[in-house]
């Protein structure tokens, strides 16, 4: 036994039965190899939990078995008590350790005679059989606290054959469908770790206690990216300069798509982050696209000075003016002085517009002062935010219930928020209307909106 | 470990900008490494400034800073002079720029405005009430117009306000005198996204700046007005009368002075108008009578009442109010950092414990598997040897099938693998090996992966028979059931990587 006490548990068992697929899941690691073609993991492979840098518990993926009846009838020839097996087996070790022959074999005792515990794995939805006596033998020589774990590859057909099996040689036995396992499962899971032997309990406990606490903040963390990303994107808008009021269809095709862009690239940035947040490094999702249309829009065309526009002019340039900008003071002064009218122009009421007009051809370092503006958005129809928002929500859902011993792409599809708005209750679903709605007419959020907001989204990512 | 010791010093406009755009580019970053850098720095940060948020980001910056510039942590050099500016600090330079413009504005503004209303060419005096006009009535009305601007606008005034997004107006302004300069592309998009902002802490950022540049220039217009005055006053002969449109009578005018000179009139009584100055300046009175020569002296007695409407109700409103504008834009500054949404998401970063569950580095990719041809074997003729592996399937039972299936009669008949011992096995291949059946059906289990235990005893098998022999691998399904297309794809994969000849994978002959 090793001389820290950091429980380590042996995924072990015949090749393609889901071994490396549990570990992935645990660990939370995509990245881990996957294969229906036997022999995929060829190393022995740990999967340290770390916290702060301190290990509380380490999984080890195996190779599966490939020889396990010659190793097991090569230990009986050895063994002359039970008393020795636990000899034979470190001889084994010590004979084999460079062989290629039992390369697979020496792979899985490693970790076990190093300490580990074991979880050996079968797929409750195959037939028990005769060959897998050998390697339960050979494990239980080991001596080693021992679980077995019913895998759900196949179906559950022949869970309870398996059990009365798997009984005789494991202290624990649970069925642990390790695609399908969501979050409380594998939790539960660690917790039967604990029982496994009790110097490893404290430290699994931690173990459970900081993974709940993450899957808190993780939600969060979620959470706060949503609600950024739906402020931000029923905010937004794209304009482009125009030289005079007039705006054809290709400028305005081209706003849209701009603004479609930005959009969805806000969108993709969203996702993205979630998806890093649940801890996806990579992922393939195939996930549509929502389509705008131009009369989704809000659009507006206005003459602008100083990229101020008519309106804001006219009420900065008169003494009125000044409670709306508070640019006024700046501009009466600069009108004046332009116009080298003096008095003439504080007093005498000249209409800002007007003055701002003459001033709009006057170009400085070639560029002219003034001109028109053309702006398209923030999105007006009132379905948009609910289709965003049960896209992001619904993805969030996915991924963060998403198992990581998966590897499908993960599939939204354009249809998939469509009644979103229906599937929450009246009350939030106004709640959210008001937020929407104070977006859409002012395109500003105040704290206190922020928070309910992000109360409601909690709710709904529950 | 020797720590840096830096005064706390709140952030700045620069720092903000510099901060929000380095996150944003870090967004980039895998999650998992961001947490783990955050809160390593949160771990080496001194303990007491764990309830400060604004030091704790300083602290975060500046170690971000020294790590970026390879500087080992011992090396103080907290200002690393960059060649090149910062982002920050093109805002910040385009900020000054705007003030000194500003400054430049009012006081020319100032200067002219005060000029124009004190021409005396000496023959009409100077209308009093133009000057309180300008400098006390319009002045008053611009500051409480300013003041304006800070009612909240969603209350009261929200219909006047609610199509001027000061957002937009500072933005625009900042896009318009900054186009083609190309150098500060990114600055823009920070400086929009500030300007366009839709949080208060954004729009209150923007609120006060707007106000305080409101109130530099009117307090440069001020002290321009002010010292064209003052020099008009001491190098010019100047002559002050009243008259209005309004027809004041004597006394209400000097009521009206009275109330105008109230706020100085305790502390500087030469400044407030004698009733009888005020009688005698009237314009009609001196157009009557004439401007005459030692009159004209009496009526510049009215400039030190000037001195002080301009004092005041410009200069000192003005200055009291920049400086209060001032004090709250570095608050508004300083949430505006603080309460950005990634500041938010970067003190949780820092916060969480670090944790990481999966293996250092990618596991080397599974295999693909190579799609090989695969060559139907020539039916069995007479009696076919068939060995059952490890209760593949029940001999009978597999038997009946063979003869129902497919005609087959089958020969000697073993079981081998599974819970037989390895003599078992070559005892089976050691009594076929003088077959000189056509060929010999061993039966797997289509749903075990081909592990070694049976590879090997197929190759065995292989060498022992002659060369007309054919060994038959026959995966099959539960209970003789139809085998799945893949598992048949594996287990053929796995035999082509044995490399035997006249070894054939089937589920059907
Ligand atoms: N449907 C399903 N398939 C699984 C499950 N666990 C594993 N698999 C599949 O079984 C195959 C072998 O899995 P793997 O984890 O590589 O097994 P290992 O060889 O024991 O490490 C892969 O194709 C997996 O996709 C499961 O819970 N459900
Ligand atoms: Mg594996």
């Amino acid at each position: 036994m090793l001389m820290d006490d950091i429980p380590r548990f042996a995924i072990t068992g015949h090749p393609n039965k889901g071994k490396s697929s549990i570990v992935a899941t645990l660990a939370e690691d995509a990245k881990v190899g996957i294969s229906d073609l036997p022999g995929t993991t060829t190393q022995a492979r740990v999967y340290p939990m770390r916290i702060d840098g301190q290990i509380l518990y380490e999984l080890i993926d195996t190779p599966g078995f490939q020889r396990a009846r010659e190793m097991l009838e090569w230990l009986k020839a050895r063994e002359t008590s039970v008393v020795n097996r636990y000899q034979a087996i470190l001889e084994f070790q010590k004979q084999y350790s460079e062989d290629p022959h039992f390369h697979d074999e020496c792979q899985i005792l490693k970790p076990i005679m190093g300490g580990a515990g074991i979880l050996y794995v079968v797929d409750g939805g195959r037939p028990y059989g005769p060959e897998y006596e050998c390697e339960m033998q050979i494990l239980q020589w080991t001596g080693q606290p021992r679980m077995a774990l019913i895998n759900l590859i196949g179906g559950e057909d022949y869970v309870d054959d398996w059990r009365r099996a798997l009984d005789q040689y494991f202290s624990i036995v649970r069925v642990f469908d390790a695609q399908r396992a969501d979050f409380s499962k594998r939790i539960d899971l660690l917790r039967a770790f604990q029982s496994l032997e009790e110097s490893w309990s404290t430290s699994i406990g931690v173990a459970v206690d900081v993974l709940l606490e993450n899957r808190v903040q993780r939600q969060n963390r979620s959470v706060r990216e949503i609600a950024n990303f739906l402020v931000d994107v029923m905010c937004m808008q794209e304009s482009v300069a125009l030289k005079d009021d007039k705006v054809d269809v290709a400028t305005e095709q081209k706003l849209l798509q701009r603004l479609q862009g930005k959009i969805r690239r806000r969108e993709q940035q969203t996702y993205n982050t979630i998806q890093q947040i649940c801890g996806y490094a990579e992922l393939e999702r195939h996930i549509e696209q929502v389509e705008i249309l131009n009369e989704d829009l809000f659009s507006a065309r206005s003459f602008k000075l100083f990229g101020l526009s008519n309106s804001q002019l006219a009420l900065t340039g008169a003494a009125s003016g000044a409670a709306a900008g508070g640019g006024l003071d700046v501009l009466t002064g600069g009108t004046s002085l332009f116009m080298g009218a003096g008095l003439g122009a504080l007093f005498g009421g000249i209409g800002a517009v007007f003055s701002a007009r003459r001033i709009a051809e006057v170009q400085v370092f070639g560029n002219a002062m003034g001109g028109y503006e053309y702006r398209v958005g923030p999105v007006a129809k009132p379905n948009f935010p609910w289709v965003v928002l049960g896209r992001v929500v619904l993805f969030y859902k996915l991924i963060s219930e998403r198992n990581h011993a998966r590897r499908d792409a993960l599939l939204i599809d354009v249809g998939s928020a469509n009644n979103f708005s229906e599937s929450i209750g009246l009350q939030q679903r106004q709640a959210f209307n008001r937020i929407f709605k104070m977006l859409r007419e002012h395109r500003v959020i105040d704290a206190k909106s922020m928070e309910k907001l992000t109360q409601l989204l909690v709710v709904l990512c529950k | 470990m020797s720590e840096c010791k830096t005064k706390y010093r709140p952030p700045v406009l620069e720092d903000t900008v510099d901060i929000l755009l380095w996150l944003d580019s870090d967004r980039e970053v895998a999650d998992a490494e961001r947490q783990g850098r955050d809160h390593r720095i949160w771990r080496a940060m001194p303990t007491r400034l764990a309830n400060e948020p604004a030091q704790i980001v300083q602290y975060w910056w500046q170690y971000i800073g020294r790590e970026s510039s390879g500087e080992s942590a011992n090396s103080c050099s907290s200002d690393t002079e960059d060649i090149e500016k910062s982002q920050g600090q093109h805002v910040g330079y385009l900020r000054t720029l705007i003030n000194v413009s500003l400054i430049v504005f009012g006081l020319l503004s100032g200067m002219g405005i005060c000029l124009a209303v004190f021409q005396y060419d000496g023959s009409h005096p100077i209308n009093v009430v133009t000057v309180i006009a300008i400098f006390v009535i319009l002045q008053v009305l611009l500051v409480s117009l300013s003041l304006c601007m800070l009612i909240p606008r969603r209350s009261g005034f929200s219909g006047l306000l609610a199509n001027i997004n000061p957002g937009a107006v500072l933005s625009n302004l900042f896009v318009h005198f900054m186009a083609g300069r190309s150098s500060t592309d990114v600055s823009f998009s920070i400086v929009g996204s500030i300007a366009g902002g839709h949080t208060q802490a954004q729009q209150k950022f923007l609120r006060w700046q707007l106000f305080s540049w409101s109130q530099l220039m009117g307090l440069a217009f001020n002290i321009g007005a002010l010292a064209v005055g003052i020099l008009l006053i001491i190098f010019t002969d100047l002559a002050f009368g009243w008259t209005s449109t309004l027809v004041f009578e004597t006394k209400e005018f000097q009521a009206l002075i009275r109330l105008v000179s109230m706020p100085w009139s305790a502390i500087w009584p030469e400044a407030l108008p004698t009733d009888a100055l005020i009688e005698q300046s009237r314009f009609f009175r001196l157009e009557t009578d004439g401007v005459a020569e030692n009159m004209a002296r009496d009526l510049r007695a009215w400039w030190p009442f000037l001195v002080a409407c301009i004092l005041v109700y410009g200069l000192m409103p003005r200055l009291l109010l920049l400086l209060a504008s001032q004090f709250l834009l570095r608050r508004a500054t300083l949430s505006l950092l603080m309460e950005h949404p990634q500041i938010e998401a970067l003190l949780e970063r820092m916060r969480g414990a670090e944790l990481a569950l999966g293996a250092k580095g990618q596991e080397p990719q599974p295999a693909v598997m190579a799609e090989a041809d695969y060559i139907k074997p020539d039916k069995p003729t007479g009696r076919v040897p068939v060995i059952i592996w490890a209760e593949a399937a029940p001999l009978d039972k597999w038997l009946n099938y063979l003869r129902d299936e497919y005609g087959i009669k089958a020969g000697v008949t073993f079981e081998a693998g599974g819970v037989r011992t390895l003599s078992e096995d070559r005892a089976c291949v050691a009594s076929l090996a003088a077959s000189n059946s056509t060929a010999i059906i061993v039966v797997v289990k289509s749903w075990e992966p081909p592990v070694n235990d049976v590879l090997d005893f197929i190759k065995s098998l292989r060498q022992a028979l002659n060369s007309s022999t054919d060994v038959l691998l026959m995966p099959v399904g539960p209970d003789l059931s139809k085998v799945e297309a893949r598992a048949l794809q594996i287990w053929r994969h796995a035999l082509n990587r044995l490399a035997c000849v006249d070894v054939y994978v089937t589920d059907s002959l």
